[in-house]
């Protein structure tokens, strides 16, 4: 999603700056689609093409010209650039890799709902070193531990563990124009339009531009630094609820 | 979900092609969807193929591009060769398995 939101605010910048005419904005993925699952590509695959941002999907870069300022692919297809911003391959730390601990990108593998260890009956993993499957998000760090610290004071006492991380996500995408897209889901739920936290009166609205969400993303700054770092409660569950929001067809 | 009939077995699918029961697969049906497509499977292909549903028993998701080249020792460029296009994607429909999906 990082990738998409940097796009939108290259986009928003260039047209407040007067330059959007004169730029060809280009973004290359090497999924199947600027969106994958099928409520966002329903609801959002329309934003791409409004702001005059052209797509290339399957695209697996392969090397980076310099000379030339040409993207090459694995299949040969290539992409002349003024000015590329390109994502290196996320990896997990070097020292996962040098213990053995991790899997081909440094990631531990854990049972997704526990945190520990499939091989190490006696580590857990907290946040982007695991490799669950979703995001690295903050807001999956976040959560994933208030889980793990309940499930570790069982374990630590030899007892059966009892709670379950369902994999919840909550990330802003900031779109220009002071507004901003959220996405709520878990590993079993696909982003869902709806309205978050409150079902019918929000104040953000899921999976839609809004400034209600540009704002609580403003907000999140202070949720951050005051309440967040020093610990005090944030009064959102781990657990993703459905109140508020449509099922997906 | 949607039932088709492929390989003269009824299979369950969405909205794209892919199969949503991983377990109503069979080689039999994974040749007969790569011909669908257009490809004609060989051992490199069946390598691939097999790789793909053994480590979806293992990790419970599909493998990505980058995953089946590491651990098949198979280079991306070849994969690009076997399944043109979109190698992810064809590989995942040819294995009856999802197709490798953002978080979004």
């Amino acid at each position: 999603m990082a990738p998409l939101e940097f796009t939108f605010l290259v986009d928003d910048v260039l047209r407040r700056r007067g330059l959007r005419d004169r730029t060809e904005i280009v973004f290359v993925t090497p999924l199947d689609g600027a969106f994958t699952k099928p409520v966002a590509s329903r609801e959002l695959g329309h934003l791409l093409a409004d702001k005059g941002i052209t797509v290339e999907t399957d695209f697996m870069v392969e090397h980076v010209d310099q000379e030339r300022r040409v993207l090459v692919s694995y299949d040969e297809r290539e992409f002349a650039y003024d000015q590329l911003v390109t994502i290196p391959l996320n990896m997990g730390a070097d020292f996962v890799g040098r213990s053995g601990l991790g899997d081909e990108l440094n990631y531990v593998p854990v049972d997704k709902h526990t945190m520990l260890s499939t091989e190490h009956p006696s580590i857990f993993v907290l946040g982007a070193a695991s490799n669950i499957p979703t995001s690295k998000a903050g807001s999956v760090a976040h959560f994933s531990v208030e889980v793990v610290v309940d499930n570790f004071l069982e374990y630590a006492r030899g007892e059966q563990m009892t709670h379950s991380f369902d994999g919840h996500a909550n990330c802003f995408v900031e779109s220009g124009g002071g507004k901003a897209m959220l996405l709520d889901f878990n590993y079993d739920t696909e982003p869902l339009t709806g309205t978050f936290p409150l079902p019918r009166l929000g104040p953000m609205t899921l999976l839609k531009e809004s400034r209600a969400n540009h704002l609580g993303k403003l907000a999140f700054r202070h949720i951050y630094w005051n309440l967040l770092l020093p610990g005090r409660p944030l009064g959102l569950p781990a657990q993703m609820s459905m109140a508020g929001k449509v099922p997906a067809a | 979900m949607p039932t088709t009939t492929i390989a003269g077995q009824a299979v369950e699918v969405n909205d794209e092609g892919f199969l949503t029961r991983p377990d109503q697969w069979s080689d039999d049906l994974g040749t007969e969807l790569a011909r669908l497509i257009g490809i004609e499977l060989t051992d490199d292909h069946w390598k691939l193929v097999h790789f793909l549903r053994d480590d979806f028993a293992h990790q419970g998701e599909t493998a990505t591009l980058r995953r089946v080249s590491t651990q098949t020792g198979t280079p991306i460029k070849a994969l690009f060769d076997l399944f043109p296009g979109k190698p992810a994607k064809k590989m995942a429909y040819v294995a009856g398995l999802p197709k490798p999906k953002g978080c979004v």
